[in-house]
């Protein structure tokens, strides 16, 4: 596969790859990474597979929320794969993200996580630096670690971002892992602060007694994996949470910190949190208005999409079509009940006389 | 569970211009004799004629729908493939004259056709009929977005499809025919005259409306113009008429998605920052953000004067809002000046209407 990529001349090494950003012919920023070590070349191959993994979902198209692979060579000597890179990671970012912000990466973080599903992937290593931010919405990037749904998870990374074992000891590959770590990241840039063991996290959202992050993250952190909400779940739960005016403020103290000490403790790679909290900004009397509206629509949607709805409107417009087509179709009703009539009664008189006189021998 | 329609499993599809069903393996196939210019009976391939030759004849075949009315024979074309693909979308722009709903389909039609966010979407837009998507690209896309013209206002005239696609989506697994009427705005405020072919009757067919505010009529205090604000007739006209033939008992909304345009937004820009905004933005495939523009254009229409112009928000079953410019510069003696030139956002609204009549995934919209 051959795309034209305008590279930046600049490159950047790292110990096992090196890096070239560029842009494609459409303006989007995309990542060379090109291996320099035998086991970055593992990591290039199953990205490629699982960009071809996604590519092939034939029911779906290709997410915004996921990086997507445009370029690869993996029988060079040194295999390479590109994809597209849009933003900057989240782990990078000064001060906490806006309250709506954090719903959108979430939101998006589980859009992707739910693709990954589909192609029977995890991606495994749900990071603050692989998790970017465009301004508008998150790209969860770097498939390298990806794992098949059921194999068991790699544990190379830092301990802190790997979920607890599963019941019987086991850390399999499943979407709870990468809700997990998506939740971790949130909490890590909600409250600048950096990842800790679950039992720690629970503690520390306990400690913010009913705060908007913590009903966010309810159940995320959970010790068995069974008992982790999926991601449908979580995307249902941050679309009532868009509701909330806590969630509405320009403020990123308001939902996060409002009813939450912060972290004493920041690492380097964070940058401190705001000191104090403001109160949520109110809706204007329209945006209210227009919100009730809006709910009254979904459910009057809502309503015309359940099933005796759905049914009735159904018999009604075959009712509608069929009667409008009565002088066509009532030829071959004719037609039909004469074919019954003629043909379909004697020969069954036919069978009949044959049944019998087959029992009588 | 997803049934197909009635319509569709007897093989029917209702004809937008007579309001007919048509059962459509059995419509006439005509050609266009290009000696005579008359159109002709479908030709059979014949054993001289290659399958190219074949197919590239069919491009340029047309189905005859013909209506009887007191004895009188009428008989109208739609296209080919119309019919093909199940219940087709059928759109129809709404606004007064001079809104700014023919350059606004221009410009959408042109970005259809080539934005590349539309595969991101798992869209694939190609044309339905070749005649309709010549006419329209010479008459309408060309002479405005390639050489920057002014188009005439839209004069009235018989009803007939404006332009034509055939969408693919991934999401929904097949292809639709997606057709657009759009039509001079006092001829959508037109008396029933019993003539199908002038009054308007396609607005019985539709399955979605874009409704294409003026800002020069509806927010004039914020260009500076301090003028009484009236809602738009066409509005209230094509509302009343959905109202009687779609409306059902027991609810306040019409079954009819929508989407609301503010068009020729560049004039508000200029001079509001929330507008700039959004109009400096660049994420037409991004529709998370459409629950959000929606809030945005409605507090800034209804807390500008422009409520008279909401109605139709209030009524329709989905709706959403966007800001849009399908030039984003005012015309200058009848072209339009090259710097700045380019539409804005046009292709959102259509992308929301999209989502909410299933073309695409309903919860990509955010709300």
């Amino acid at each position: 596969m051959t795309v034209h990529i305008e590279f930046d001349p600049e490159r950047r090494f790292t110990d096992q790859f090196e890096l070239q950003w560029g842009r494609l012919a459409t303006g989007e920023q995309v990542l060379r990474k090109t291996a320099r070590a035998p086991e970055a070349n593992r990591l290039v191959h199953t990205e490629v597979n699982a960009g071809n993994l996604i590519w092939a979902l034939g029911d779906t198209m290709y997410p915004m929320q996921l990086c997507r692979v445009v370029d690869h060579d993996v029988t060079a000597e040194r295999s390479y794969v590109t994809t597209t890179y849009r933003g900057a990671p989240v782990a990078g970012q000064p001060g906490a993200p806006a309250p709506e912000t954090l719903l959108t990466i979430f939101s998006d973080l589980l859009v992707a996580i739910r693709t990954l599903g589909k192609a029977g992937l995890t991606h495994g290593a749900i990071l603050p630096e692989f998790v970017l931010w465009d301004g508008a919405h998150a790209q969860l990037v770097n498939l390298g670690e990806a794992v098949a749904v059921g194999e068991p998870a790699r544990a190379a990374l830092d301990p802190l971002w790997l979920p607890p074992p599963g019941p019987e000891g086991l850390r399999l590959a499943a979407e709870a892992h990468d809700v997990y770590q998506a939740g971790m990241v949130v909490y890590c840039i909600a409250l600048q602060t950096g990842p800790a063991s679950a039992p720690d996290v629970r503690e520390e959202l306990a400690r913010g007694g009913g705060s908007a992050l913590s009903a966010l993250l309810e159940g995320v952190f959970a010790d068995d994996p069974r008992e982790r909400p999926d991601p449908h779940r979580l995307l249902r739960r941050i679309e009532e949470a868009r509701y909330e005016p806590v969630w509405q403020s320009a403020d990123p103290a308001d939902a996060t910190t409002a009813t939450m000490p912060i972290a004493p403790q920041i690492p380097q790679q964070y940058t401190p949190p705001p000191a104090v909290a403001r109160a949520a900004v109110p809706l204007s009397p329209a945006r209210d208005e227009f919100r009730r509206l809006v709910e009254a629509k979904r459910l009057y949607r809502a309503e015309r999409a359940a099933p005796r709805a759905v049914a009735w409107r159904f018999a009604r417009q075959t009712f509608d079509v069929l009667w409008y087509s009565r002088d066509e179709l009532s030829s071959k009703l004719l037609l039909g009940a004469g074919a019954v009539v003629f043909i379909g009664l004697p020969l069954l008189l036919v069978i009949y006389v044959l049944s019998l006189l087959g029992g009588a021998k | 569970m997803i049934l197909p329609s009635p319509s569709r499993m007897l093989g029917r599809v209702m004809c937008p211009i007579c309001l007919q069903w048509v059962h459509w393996s059995k419509a006439q196939r005509v050609e266009l004799d290009v000696e005579t210019q008359q159109r002709r009976p479908f030709r059979a391939r014949g054993s001289d004629e290659t399958r190219e030759a074949f197919a590239e004849r069919r491009l340029g075949a047309q189905r005859a729908c013909t209506l009887m009315r007191d004895g009188v024979a009428t008989t109208h074309y739609l296209p080919d493939r119309y019919g093909d693909y199940g219940d087709p979308i059928v759109i129809g722009l709404v606004g007064h004259r001079a809104a700014g709903k023919t350059l606004l389909l221009a410009a959408m039609v042109e970005a259809l056709r080539s934005s590349l966010e539309l595969a991101d979407l798992g869209l694939r837009v190609e044309r339905l009929d070749e005649a309709i998507e010549h006419n329209y690209m010479t008459r309408y896309v060309e002479p405005f977005c390639h050489r920057r013209e002014q188009l005439p206002l839209t004069q009235i005239s018989p009803i007939a499809f404006s332009y034509v696609a055939k969408v693919y989506s991934a999401h929904a697994k097949r292809d639709f025919a997606v057709a657009f009427f759009d039509v001079a705005g006092e001829q959508l405020r037109r008396r029933r005259s019993g003539d199908r072919f002038l009054d308007t009757s396609f607005l019985s067919a539709v399955n979605a409306l874009v409704f294409v505010v003026d800002p020069e009529k509806a927010l004039p205090t914020v260009l500076g113009e301090p003028a009484t604000v009236y809602g738009d007739p066409a509005f209230n006209a094509v509302m009343d008429r959905l109202v009687e033939v779609r409306g059902e008992s027991g609810t306040q909304f019409l079954p009819i998605p929508a989407a609301m345009v503010v068009a020729k937004s560049d004039l508000l820009a200029a001079r509001r920052p929330e507008v700039e905004r959004w109009l400096s933005r660049e994420d037409t495939g991004n529709l998370y953000t459409v629950a959000e523009e929606s809030e945005e254009v409605y507090e800034f229409l209804a807390t500008n004067g422009a409520e008279r112009f909401l109605p139709p928000v209030n009524r329709v079953s989905d709706v959403s809002l966007h800001f849009a410019s399908a030039a984003g510069v005012a015309p200058v003696d009848g072209h339009f000046p090259a710097e700045g030139f380019g539409p804005r956002r046009v292709l959102r609204p259509l992308l929301s209407l999209f989502a909410m009549t299933g073309v695409l995934d309903r919860s990509l919209l955010g709300n």
